[in-house]
């Protein structure tokens, strides 16, 4: 839990301005409590100040929607018998959950849909309790980085691939998130360019020989 | 074999609002185990979500726990 901190300010308005612009938040995102009004007393003389403490609602801290979806998974693994423990990480501004075990294997087949599919259901599980706020990512000792190592080399690939054979180059299919990857692993070349083709499950990524089009 | 069907109930029941009105059946069948998932009127889009999205993951979540056990399994949910 984040301790209570106190500000000062010439109004309460300027005060809980002060301890946004500190904490990084939105005045919803805090408990207020006024301990003085304030006021500007006669040309100055016996002004006093405002003063208030606020703290962080619980709602917004990451630790509790760590908790939350720690709690959801254990439950879930639990229930299905899987030998997987969930393992939180605070980070800055997002919460990680590595996924430890035996059974952790199951989640990361067939390009890890299912981790896709289990990091969407705890999203939306937590959001549904303590509202939409810092993201939930779930994985499985550093699957996705390695997942989003391998599509920037493959976009390269393509992209060398293209130029050489002056010819567009189709890569496998692939969700948003990925074909995102691979756009913007090559946006800054300017000897090809990408666009997306197909639609569902066969949306994949092309990557054109040629500079990106001006539109 | 009751696992998946354990499974299946602890998602439904952290998406609606109406916990205790979900109920889970199992037909067990040789190869593929068919899961039919029951729920609150008014939380059946819960457990639908956006375009079948919530639907579509806990069908996901499902296959990939069933390949440990060696079989298939279908997610119905009925209306």
């Amino acid at each position: 839990m984040m301790e209570e901190k106190i500000f000062e300010a010439k109004s309460v308005d300027q005060a809980i301005e002060e301890a946004c612009r500190v904490l990084g938040c939105l005045p919803e995102d805090l408990e207020i409590e006024i301990l003085e009004h304030g006021s500007s007393g006669l040309f100055g003389i016996g002004a006093k100040k405002a003063k208030i403490k606020v703290r962080m609602k619980p709602e917004k801290l990451l630790s509790e929607r760590a908790n939350r979806a720690v709690m959801f998974l254990k439950e879930l693994f639990l229930s299905g018998e899987l030998k997987i423990e969930p393992q939180a990480q605070l980070e800055k501004d997002y919460v990680k959950i590595n996924l430890e075990g035996e059974d952790a294997a199951l989640f990361t087949a067939n390009g890890g849909t299912a981790l896709e599919a289990l990091e969407f259901l705890t999203n939306k599980i937590v959001a549904r309790r303590l509202g939409v706020g810092a993201k939930i990512v779930v994985d499985v000792n550093g699957f996705r980085e390695n997942r989003e190592r391998r599509l920037i080399k493959m976009a390269r690939e393509a992209a060398d691939k293209a130029k050489r054979t002056r010819k567009p180059i189709s890569l496998p299919p692939m969700n948003a998130k990925e074909r995102r990857i691979v756009h913007l692993a090559l946006k800054d070349r300017r000897d090809v360019h990408t666009r997306s083709a197909g639609e569902g499950e066969r949306r994949h990524v092309v990557v054109y020989p040629g500079p990106p089009r001006k539109k | 074999m009751g696992k998946l069907k354990e499974l299946v109930e602890q998602m439904a029941k952290a998406l609606v609002d109406n916990p205790d009105a979900v109920q889970v059946n199992e037909i067990e069948g040789e190869q593929t185990s068919v899961i039919e998932l029951r729920v609150a009127k008014e939380d059946l889009g819960k457990v639908i979500g956006k375009q079948g999205r919530t639907a579509r993951a806990m069908r996901t979540i499902l296959s990939a726990a069933s390949t440990k056990l060696r079989k298939r399994a279908v997610l119905e949910i009925i209306e």
